[in-house]
């Protein structure tokens, strides 16, 4: 038996030599769920990771209509930036590809700018470019990864989570269809929510969307609440 | 109240549900043990003592579900005392064999003194039941706990967002069930946010939540007072900003104080400096050396671990009291600053993991001792406080959108989203989805069934855990952590297919609940969320 705390065994132990039980790691999962997916995956201001499943029938149409010319054709992820767009309007969005490879099933795609909405299609691009769509993909925003350039600051009174939430549920469920007595209260108890709301420019949209016959406190423009 | 600005100190305790029955003596239990002895019941003994001298202090910790759910297992109870009484058993051997050695006596004395008391604390006085301990503590007022993801899920990485909102409904429901009362507060897995999160948070009247300085910093409208004051999304959830000044403080590994080379050294434990057969029977089954808990030396400086000089708990506990000196002096200037600049009382928030203080800094819990007794005794610019307390004192606060963020390295999500993890999300996704897909399918289901669908509903929520994908990035614990997320998505897959057939194998079922047990009062129509999951196509 050791006689003294000064001993040191021939073994020195590193931060990750700790040797686990196990060197059985799990059996393996699925290669494939039988779907035809695409997902998208903000990562940080320029990173989006994508992963995809495809099935084998979902080319059928592609080679009834192109036949032997879907052979020349090259994997493609393209990459959408939607920022500020109507869904209608995605699909003439501003967008890149990335080519990848028949075999894979993810990627992770750079973006030039941060701070960006953006959809993703996976496809097939033939040699004259016209491009196949065969799977698309969620929507993601990545941050800016930088302070914000809007300084117009504005600031609310919580006193709790159920009494916001209460004047949230007066903001957004006007019931016009109820008698005037009922509306007016609705519309006295939505004017207190909105009275503890200042900005420093603009009032919210929703004023705009106040029946005539309002309560004559009506705030104005706005006080700076310091 | 005349304090010239506040802080917040908040500590986020937390480990992994890692439970074996299958095993007599498993090495990854370990991590709860260690983290009780040397985390959790010191600061308990340091509140405790507090409040009995009547020192105003306030901390705010966040208990997480599956930290809860360990601490409350009677198989894990009795495990750690059998891990307590095994270390004393060492301790008391420890004494006798350094008694004439005065390099390591003292050392020896105090592992067998500190370890008597968590027997002491453990046995006599919380019966095992620690969590009640922290609930008598927030009872008097003097700790906020908050909850957190029910298994710590990283939410913002969850494609279905009614998987995340049964993350935070659980562990809304968990926390009720534990302290008596909804959670006001919640620590987001790594800090981890992006737009929409707080909307699920607010469904479960929580009130607010954390971020790192950046996901503050960067918000849209610029906040008015950077990360010293905090801000109220647009669902009414408060966002309160870490500090970095006192972060780093602690946290950097050059500068930090926990670098200091009169503290004790991690690496250099009896489990392995100890002649072979007198630290074998404290080993864990295998033989293995690994670290056992005790251990002699200081950090000493940049030196190898033979080189290491012989640790001095005095020298170790006057410079805790230093470092807390030298952090209140910090703060005080910071407020003072911060006052004169903002027009306001700034609040800092210094966040930590819980298990720095006693686990990986072992003179942790004495660091916060001293600190609040001198925040006490020794000036009045700063008061301590909690989130609650400043939000009801501080009502008005500017409303922003924060940006995407976490605490994690490099501020966002590549540690858990990387080539060595990124391979679980399409099975996670998938399992989540079938779910959901169950739960609405099965709105009244009973007996059999219903349990078979509690339980693929804690297998997901036990394959969802973040720190798998942790594990699989920092190195250490790979084959585990990868192993734990194929093991519960196959059990989940088992089920959910013998769920789809209606023939449900009653044995196996009734092994995954004993095994796999958090969350024992779990309805799995927590993911319900009355429409078809949305395949994503």
């Amino acid at each position: 038996m050791q006689t003294s705390g000064t001993h040191l065994a021939p073994h020195s132990p590193d931060p990750g030599d700790q040797v686990s039980v196990f060197i059985d790691s799990g059996a393996p999962l699925p290669d494939t769920y039988g779907d035809n997916c695409l997902v998208i995956m903000a990562r940080d201001p320029r990173t989006i990771f994508v992963y995809w499943d495809i099935q084998p029938t979902r080319f059928e149409p592609l080679r009834q209509e192109w036949g032997s010319q879907l052979d020349q054709a090259v994997g493609v992820l393209r990459v959408f930036d939607i920022t500020g767009l109507a869904e209608e309007q995605w699909k003439t969005a501003p967008f890149f590809d990335v080519e990848v490879g028949y075999g894979a099933h993810d990627y992770y795609v750079n973006l030039p700018q941060p701070g960006r909405q953006h959809r993703i299609e996976w496809g097939l691009r033939l040699p004259d470019g016209t491009f196949l769509s065969l799977l698309t993909s969620n929507v993601v925003l990545l941050p800016r990864g930088h302070v914000s350039d809007d300084i117009d600051a504005k600031w609310i009174a919580v006193r709790s989570i159920e009494e916001y939430q209460a004047w949230e549920k007066v903001l957004h469920n006007v019931d016009l269809g109820r008698g005037s007595a009922d509306f007016s209260r609705q519309m006295a108890q939505r004017w207190q929510f909105l009275k503890s709301v200042f900005s420093m420019g603009i009032p919210p949209s929703s004023f705009t969307q106040m029946p005539s016959s309002m309560p004559s406190s009506m705030p104005s423009s706005g006080v700076a609440h310091e | 109240m005349n304090e010239v600005g506040q802080l917040c100190l908040v500590l986020h305790a937390h480990l992994p549900y890692v439970r074996h029955p299958e095993y007599e003596d498993f090495l990854e239990e370990d991590w709860l043990f260690e983290a009780i002895t040397e985390t959790y019941l010191p600061l308990l003994d340091m509140m405790t003592r507090l409040v009995t001298e009547k020192i105003n202090f306030r901390l705010t910790m966040s208990l997480t579900p599956p930290l809860c759910g360990m601490l409350s297992d009677p198989l894990l109870q009795s495990r750690y005392r059998r891990y307590l009484y095994k270390l004393i058993d060492l301790s008391e051997r420890e004494v006798h064999r350094t008694k004439q050695d005065p390099a390591f006596a003292a050392s020896a004395q105090m592992y067998l003194r500190k370890l008597t008391r968590c027997r002491q604390q453990y046995d006599d006085w919380y019966r095992g039941n620690i969590l009640q301990a922290f609930r008598q503590l927030q009872d008097q007022g003097v700790l906020e706990i908050i909850t957190c993801a029910a298994t710590h899920g990283y939410l913002p990485l969850m494609a279905h967002q009614q998987a995340a909102r049964a993350q935070i409904r659980v562990a809304a429901e968990d926390y009720q069930r534990h302290f008596g009362r909804r959670p006001r507060g919640i620590w987001l897995a790594e800090c981890a946010y992006q737009q929409g999160v707080d909307a699920l948070l607010a469904e479960s009247g929580i009130r607010y939540f954390f971020l790192e300085a950046h996901g503050l910093l960067y918000a849209r409208p610029r906040p008015r007072y950077g990360v010293y004051a905090p801000i109220y999304c647009s669902t009414g959830v408060a966002a309160f900003g870490r500090d970095m000044e006192s972060a780093h403080q602690v946290w950097s590994g050059d500068t930090g104080y926990p670098g200091d080379p009169r503290y004790r050294e991690f690496y250099r434990d009896v489990g392995y400096d100890l002649d072979y057969d007198y630290i074998k029977p404290y080993l864990h089954n295998d033989g293995v050396r690994r670290n056992v808990g005790l251990k002699y030396f200081k950090i000493t400086g940049k030196v190898a671990l033979n080189a290491k000089e012989p640790y001095n708990p005095d020298e170790a506990r006057d410079l805790a009291a230093q470092h807390a000196g030298n952090f209140m002096f910090n703060r005080q200037k910071q407020v003072q600053y911060l006052a004169g600049l903002l027009k306001k009382k700034p609040l800092i928030v210094s966040m930590y993991d819980a298990e720095l203080f006693g686990h990986w800094w072992y003179e942790g819990p004495d660091f916060l001792e001293m600190l609040f007794r001198k925040l006490h005794y020794d000036q009045n610019d700063i008061r301590p406080i909690t989130p609650s307390e400043y939000l009801a004192e501080n009502p008005d606060n500017q409303l922003a959108q924060p940006e995407m963020s976490s605490w994690g390295d490099k501020g966002y999500y590549e540690v858990w989203l990387n080539k060595s993890n990124d391979w679980i999300y399409r099975h996670l996704h998938k399992a989540a989805e079938r779910m959901i897909d169950m739960a609405n399918q099965n709105p009244g289901a009973t007996g059999v069934r219903e349990r078979a669908l509690n339980q693929a509903a804690r297998e997901l929520y036990l394959a969802q855990a973040s720190d798998w994908a942790f594990l699989m990035t920092v190195g250490t614990a790979i084959t585990y952590a990868q192993k734990r997320t194929r093991d519960h998505l196959h059990r989940f897959t088992r089920l959910y297919e013998q769920i789809q057939r209606s023939s449900i194998d009653e044995n196996q079922l009734a092994e995954m609940e004993r095994r796999d047990n958090i969350f024992p009062f779990l309805d799995y129509r927590v993911f319900s969320n009355g429409q078809r999951a949305v395949a994503l196509t």
